[in-house]
């Protein structure tokens, strides 16, 4: 079907065809339209047949199952969250061959989180939805094999305080699906306990006491490697612990070597500040002996830490967010004053993370077998110099110059010029992190370091690992105080400085820097 | 020099430092010695060996990583990719998919590492429908499968 020859004279001028000509024209005209929707149509259909064999053909189905299991155990971190079952449920319905990967795939299943349950306690429905939904939970942990499972009760994500104060509501701390698990679940490696209240947590343990009691074996609380216990600041809920240490609210903690322990904040927890610093908190030594990482939130102020600390005799992390409270910092306090002269020595500490505090806590700490040093520093301007002695004393007083290997250096400020780092020579140092330092005069000019040829940093021969993170100035100036030389781009920099000097460097400029200090911290 | 025959007959000759970063290929010179024999390659067609070969010289003289060591293991997770490797990836995905195979037959761990963090980011956000869609995968399942698995999940989802 082509266009007539005898037409052709048409295509090239304006004249209009006449009547018959128009009307062949108009009938070819139809037909072509017609065998065009006729040829669409084909390609539909080839489109469809081809569409098919690109889903047999595809390369997606013959990844074996140990890849596709790698790939399913990383796709939670791409949310950055480890334990949602959302996830799971997506790859499970992918395909069957899917869903048997995801079956084999332990670490999707090693983690289950827990809302606290609003039924009332002597609710039968209620029981039996506990009864399902325990087997549920047991069934869905022992997919994870044998890796380390984790449970955890968090908050009501409405962040109401709990109601147990009201006759015949349940505490939010005694899920009995959490309570059943960790009374003769499986084994459970980290239990995390979110609570509001001194009660609350008291209730958690006359619940898993009690349903412990006719066991044969030790539960599976009393088993557990890692606990964390977080006190909320939801309102205003008093510290109401006894003042008999063997009825302490922590008397019959499990005897784990990791411990997380969220305080409330003062303001929540006491009327006043005396209060705070004349509290009952009573967590046995023998507790505190096998601890080997302590994780504490404390913003009571004073030297209380002091009474925990004498007994972590085997403590190996400690890590202490004070969220801007002094500690140690008083010159009245006659703990304080003592511990000053004769300083808690941690003999086993391997790593001391400060989070957001005056630091003053390193005259009162000694730590000779410490390797890694990392403080967020909350000091006001003014402070700053101070503030980088102590962290200069603490290293000199623990004999750790020469075996400190990590150091990392946060929210240092200062104004310009006006502070350099007077740490003492790290031989050891193998990685180096100014974070948010906002101070100037650093010399890390690859001139000075390498002058006399050895390749080696005077102050930190051993450095391999340097990363200087949102260093609040301008690309030109952190250049030069890099290169101490022309002004490279960022690449040729890393380059020049990677080129044969055995030196990582990290250059995280302020718009990068929330990313990676995100980053670092899910590191960490 | 090493000789590699790819399942498409073509011969490859590559420096013997750059090829070992193939587990698999490693312990095969270590077993055989030297030889003047093409060493199979059955699994790998030689577009793709081109693109692995493209790998290993890009990280030639790198420290090759522990073979028995897992990053998993080290507490390596995060799936960060490094800004050569993404580029590096940016490949059709049928290729992705050949390269990933590839490099779990000769056993190049960074690099199947580098292959599943990205398909794993290829995947994030997507329901299981736009999962099939995007890979071309058949959905298999009965409705009522379906409809128990949902069953299952909602349970842990919903608590």
């Amino acid at each position: 079907m082509v266009f007539p020859s005898a037409f052709a004279t048409l295509l090239t001028s304006n004249d209009p065809p006449g009547e018959l000509n128009a009307s062949y024209l108009n009938e070819l005209a139809a037909s072509l339209s017609a065998a065009i929707d006729e040829a669409l149509e084909k390609v539909k259909d080839l489109e469809q047949e081809l569409k098919k064999c690109r889903t047999v053909l595809s390369p997606a189905r013959r990844l074996p199952q140990e890849i596709l299991c790698e790939i399913f155990s990383l796709v939670p971190l791409v949310e950055g969250n480890e334990e949602d079952p959302a996830d799971v449920t997506v790859v499970s319905l992918v395909s069957r061959a899917w869903r048997e990967a995801a079956l084999n795939t332990h670490s999707l299943w090693q983690g289950l989180v827990f809302t606290p349950c609003r039924c009332v306690a002597s609710d039968i429905k209620g029981s039996h939805y506990h009864a399902t939904e325990y087997e549920k939970a047991q069934s869905w942990l022992s997919r994870s094999g044998a890796l380390p499972k984790t449970v955890r009760l968090e908050r009501n994500p409405d962040g109401t305080r709990c109601m147990c104060q009201d006759p015949g509501r349940r505490c939010e701390s005694t899920h009995p699906t959490v309570v059943k698990l960790l009374a003769e679940g499986p084994p459970i490696d980290e239990f995390t306990l979110h609570v509001t209240s001194t009660s609350c947590f008291r209730k958690w343990m006359a619940s898993v006491t009690s349903a412990g009691q006719n066991l044969a074996r030790r539960t599976r609380w009393e088993k557990l490697r890692c606990f964390s216990l977080v006190f909320h600041d939801i309102d205003r809920q008093l510290w109401d612990d006894t003042t008999d240490p063997n009825l302490s609210i922590f008397a019959n903690l499990p005897s784990v070597t990791e411990f997380h322990l969220n305080l409330p904040s003062m303001e929540r927890a006491f009327e006043d500040e005396d209060d705070a610093l004349s509290c009952s908190l009573h967590i046995p030594a023998p507790f505190l002996n096998g601890l080997g990482i302590f994780v504490i939130r404390w913003e009571w102020g004073g030297s209380r830490l002091a009474e925990l600390l004498v007994h972590c005799i085997n403590l190996e992390s400690f890590t202490l967010e004070l969220d801007e409270t002094e500690v140690f910092s008083s010159f009245s306090d006659p703990v304080t004053l003592a511990l000053r002269v004769s300083p808690i020595e941690l003999g086993n500490l391997k790593e001391l993370r400060i989070r957001r505090g005056n630091i003053h806590i390193l005259e009162v700490l000694k730590a000779p077998s410490l390797h890694t040093l990392d403080i967020e520093f909350s000091v006001p301007i003014p402070q700053t110099w101070d503030a980088v002695q102590r962290v200069d004393k603490f290293i000199t007083s623990s004999k750790i110059e020469s075996t400190l290997q990590t150091l990392r250096l946060c929210e240092l400020l200062a104004s310009q010029s006006s502070v350099y780092l007077p740490l003492p020579a790290l031989p050891a140092l193998r990685h180096l992190v100014l974070d948010s330092t906002g101070v100037a005069g650093y010399h890390f000019a690859v001139k000075g370091w390498f002058d006399d040829g050895s390749r080696k940093h005077p102050q930190f021969p051993s450095l391999a690992h340097l990363e200087l993170l949102n260093l609040q100035r301008s690309k030109r100036t952190l250049q030069k105080e890099v290169s101490d030389e022309v002004v490279y781009s960022e690449g040729t920099l890393q380059s020049e400085l990677l080129s044969g000097k055995d030196v990582f460097l990290r250059l995280v400029q302020n718009e990068e820097y929330e990313t990676s200090r995100t980053w670092y911290v899910q590191k960490e | 020099m090493v000789l590699l025959l790819t399942s498409d007959n073509e011969m490859f000759s590559v420096a013997e430092d750059v090829i070992k970063r193939s587990a698999y290929i490693k312990n095969m010179l270590e077993d055989v010695g030297e030889s003047d024999l093409p060493i199979p390659l059955p699994n790998v067609e030689s577009n793709v060996l081109v693109k692995i070969l493209e790998y290993c010289e890009h990280y030639r003289g790198e420290p090759l990583p522990a073979s028995d060591v897992d990053p998993a293991e080290i507490g390596d997770r995060s799936l960060d990719i490094a800004d050569w490797d993404q580029k590096y990836m940016a490949v059709d995905q049928e290729m992705l998919f050949e390269i990933i195979l590839a490099a779990n037959y000769l056993d190049i761990k960074s690099l199947l590492d580098v292959g599943c963090k990205t398909v794993a980011k290829m995947m994030k956000g997507k329901s299981s429908e736009e999962i099939r869609t995007l890979f071309n995968i058949a959905n298999d399942f009965t409705p009522e499968e379906e409809a128990q698995i949902r069953k299952e999940n909602a349970w842990a989802e919903c608590r």
